[in-house]
């Protein structure tokens, strides 16, 4: 389906350019999100806000090269918010324990050559920051400055961030091996 | 295996295992969906609408909680739990992956190319091309070094594994040019001090990489006859990914693009790394069978030869597929699978007339081994012993087959019991063997291809 095609069948309000939008950021965002979150719904939350806030400044930021960066900010920290506010007591109390992730025998995902549930359940002890720093770093390959002007920190935070994560992440990776 | 080799192969997998949770997105609105959203509450002086779940439901949630608390204990237990999350993955039945077959008279020699960071010199971010013989002997073909346009922090050794190499020498690789994004430069190795012919047209996000950069699967460029390469890539649509295919000329750079398919994976569509030997056009397996991808776009019989690049080979030069562990086979590849035997990879020989089987090993058999069933021969390297790792078995995987037969790269892959359920642990280590003489070398790199030599 073309954009042009989607923008026919969405409302009258909405446009080509609505839709040539989202599909331009969606994808990488969600994913960006979906590392910091945890959860597909907050993450979709999370990117909503940005494609908002980004679509009504978007006459302000029609260079491509800050637009992205501009975006992942936003998103970021909107995933940072959302997830340290899922881990509150509150949250946890009332907010169903999601443990299991099930993948049928079809799934693409189940020939991926590399999937470690060791790390997974590293990945998830991690808090908010230290994997939106990761998913930064070591995901979308933003150096330590950039992931650092991201987040709002500053870069040493940044660089000990990652360290204790990536600590974290070999160590139980490699305890898990034979 | 020095320190930093390791780290580096361990952030790998730290990065397969980011772009793998990355993609666990089911639940989340379509773009379509989110389009709505948008263009909703973009008439609607910026208000937002969520998704309809948190707060409300906290509210309500909230209330009850209050009236169990007489329940918190096990409510505090609960919050001490652990939100542990377990992935379960079914063993991936054998499956081809890449082809070969060639089309020309079996070459003098080959090596096999792996792409690495280089350490002697220092500097951890240079990109070392290197090549194996059949001795096992390793030497540096070049060095390339940091591509210093990479303004947005890419450090190149998140796209390396994405390099492609043709028997003749030339490097196809992902180059960063800054914002997360990527397009593909080819070097020419046969020069002492290549300089990088740039792509233009293929521009892609980092995240693009999957599926074609996840593990010791193949690179994205598949080299054909005079240096023409195949470059299958997608962009983003709302209703999903939108691929196609790039012909490239790896001495001009000139390039001509057509589209595929939006959706080759949920149409079981799957671009293989064939060429059609008279540069018509690319292999195809589509749920209705294999096809002939033509240059215009249009699908046809293949009824023309096809050869490979030397990753694997599913098919052979006349489009036929490798027959499946799961087929009721007879001769000896039935033999094998009603003695127990588990296989765990398939590929045909390279004269199409015999296969190369990766066999599983378990308690009883104790190895992995590569075997070739044609003729009744049957030549066997041993890859790995299960026995003191703890491993149930161990599945090999044929990434890379010479032209001529004279190597194979294969990874080996434990799988590991679960603590929990079953679930299959992957650690690919590629490996070079020498059916003819039992050589077993582990290499460290990506494999990229095979280099033609002079005897």
């Amino acid at each position: 389906m073309t954009v042009e095609r989607v923008a026919e069948l969405l409302p009258a309000r909405s446009d080509a350019a609505i839709a040539a939008f989202v599909a331009e950021h969606y994808d990488r965002l969600l994913r960006l999100a979906r590392l910091v979150c945890r959860d597909a719904s907050d993450a979709a939350d999370a990117v909503q806000a940005a494609l908002e806030q980004a679509w009504r400044k978007r006459e302000a930021l029609n260079d491509e090269a800050r637009m992205r960066p501009w975006l992942d900010r936003i998103v970021a920290r909107e995933a940072i918010r959302i997830s340290k506010r899922r881990q509150s007591l509150l949250g946890r109390l009332l907010t169903p324990v999601q443990n299991v992730t099930w993948i049928e025998p079809g799934d693409q995902r189940a020939s991926d050559p590399q999937t470690f549930v060791a790390l997974r359940a590293a990945f998830v002890r991690l808090s908010p920051d230290q994997r939106a720093v990761v998913a930064l770093h070591l995901h979308l390959g933003y150096s330590v400055a950039e992931t650092a002007a991201i987040v709002g920190a500053p870069d040493e935070t940044v660089r000990s961030r990652l360290r204790v994560a990536t600590q974290l992440l070999r160590a139980e990776l490699e305890e898990s091996r034979p | 295996m020095t320190d930093e080799m390791r780290d580096d192969r361990i952030d790998r997998e730290i990065r397969r295992f980011l772009a793998f949770q990355a993609e666990d997105v089911g639940g989340a609105p379509s773009a379509l969906d989110m389009t709505a959203r948008i263009a909703s509450s973009s008439t609607r002086a910026g208000r937002i609408r969520r998704g309809t779940r948190p707060q409300l439901v906290w509210i309500v949630l909230a209330g009850l909680l209050v009236a169990a608390l007489l329940g918190a204990i096990a409510v505090g237990a609960r919050l001490l739990r652990e939100d542990t999350a377990l992935v379960v993955l079914p063993t991936p039945s054998a499956s081809p992956q890449m082809t070969v077959v060639p089309t020309e008279p079996l070459a003098p020699a080959y090596e096999a190319v792996f792409v690495r960071f280089a350490e002697a010199t220092g500097l951890s971010e240079d990109i070392v091309v290197i090549a194996v013989d059949a001795q096992g002997n390793e030497r540096e073909l070049v060095q390339l070094p940091t591509d210093e346009r990479a303004g947005a922090g890419f450090r190149p050794n998140l796209l390396t594994e994405g390099a492609a190499f043709s028997t003749t020498g030339l490097l196809a690789i992902p180059r960063s040019i800054g914002s997360y994004r990527y397009h593909w430069e080819i070097f020419d190795l046969n020069s002492p001090n290549p300089t990088p012919l740039e792509i233009a047209g293929i521009t892609q996000d980092f995240d693009h990489r999957t599926p074609n950069f996840e593990g010791n699967r193949r690179p994205s460029p598949f080299w054909g006859p005079a240096d023409e390469a195949a470059i299958p890539w997608y962009n983003r649509g709302l209703s999903g990914n939108q691929w196609h295919i790039s012909f490239v000329d790896g001495r001009s750079g000139s390039i001509e693009t057509v589209d595929v398919l939006e959706h080759p994976d949920d149409a079981s569509d799957r671009i293989v790394p064939y060429w059609a030997a008279d540069q018509s056009g690319i292999l195809m397996s589509t749920s209705a069978g294999p096809r002939h991808l033509l240059r215009d776009g249009r699908l046809a019989e293949p009824t023309v030869e096809f050869m490979s690049d030397g990753h694997s080979r599913p098919f052979n030069s006349n489009g036929v597929a490798a027959p499946s562990s799961d087929d009721n086979a007879d001769g000896p590849l039935g033999e094998l699978l009603a003695n127990g035997r588990q296989i765990s990879d398939i590929a045909w020989s390279a004269a199409g007339d015999g296969l190369w089987l990766a066999l599983s090993s378990s308690d009883e058999t104790q190895v992995v081994a590569v075997s070739e069933l044609g003729g009744l021969v049957e030549s066997t390297a041993l890859v790995f012993d299960p026995g003191p790792t703890g491993a149930i078995r161990v599945d090999g995987h044929l990434i890379g087959l010479a032209p001529d037969d004279s190597m194979i790269v294969l990874s080996s892959d434990p799988v590991m019991p679960a603590e929990v359920g079953e679930f299959t642990q992957r650690d690919l280590t590629p490996s070079l063997l020498v059916p003819e003489t039992g050589g077993q070398f582990d290499v460290e790199g990506s494999f990229a291809g095979w280099l033609e030599v002079t005897p």
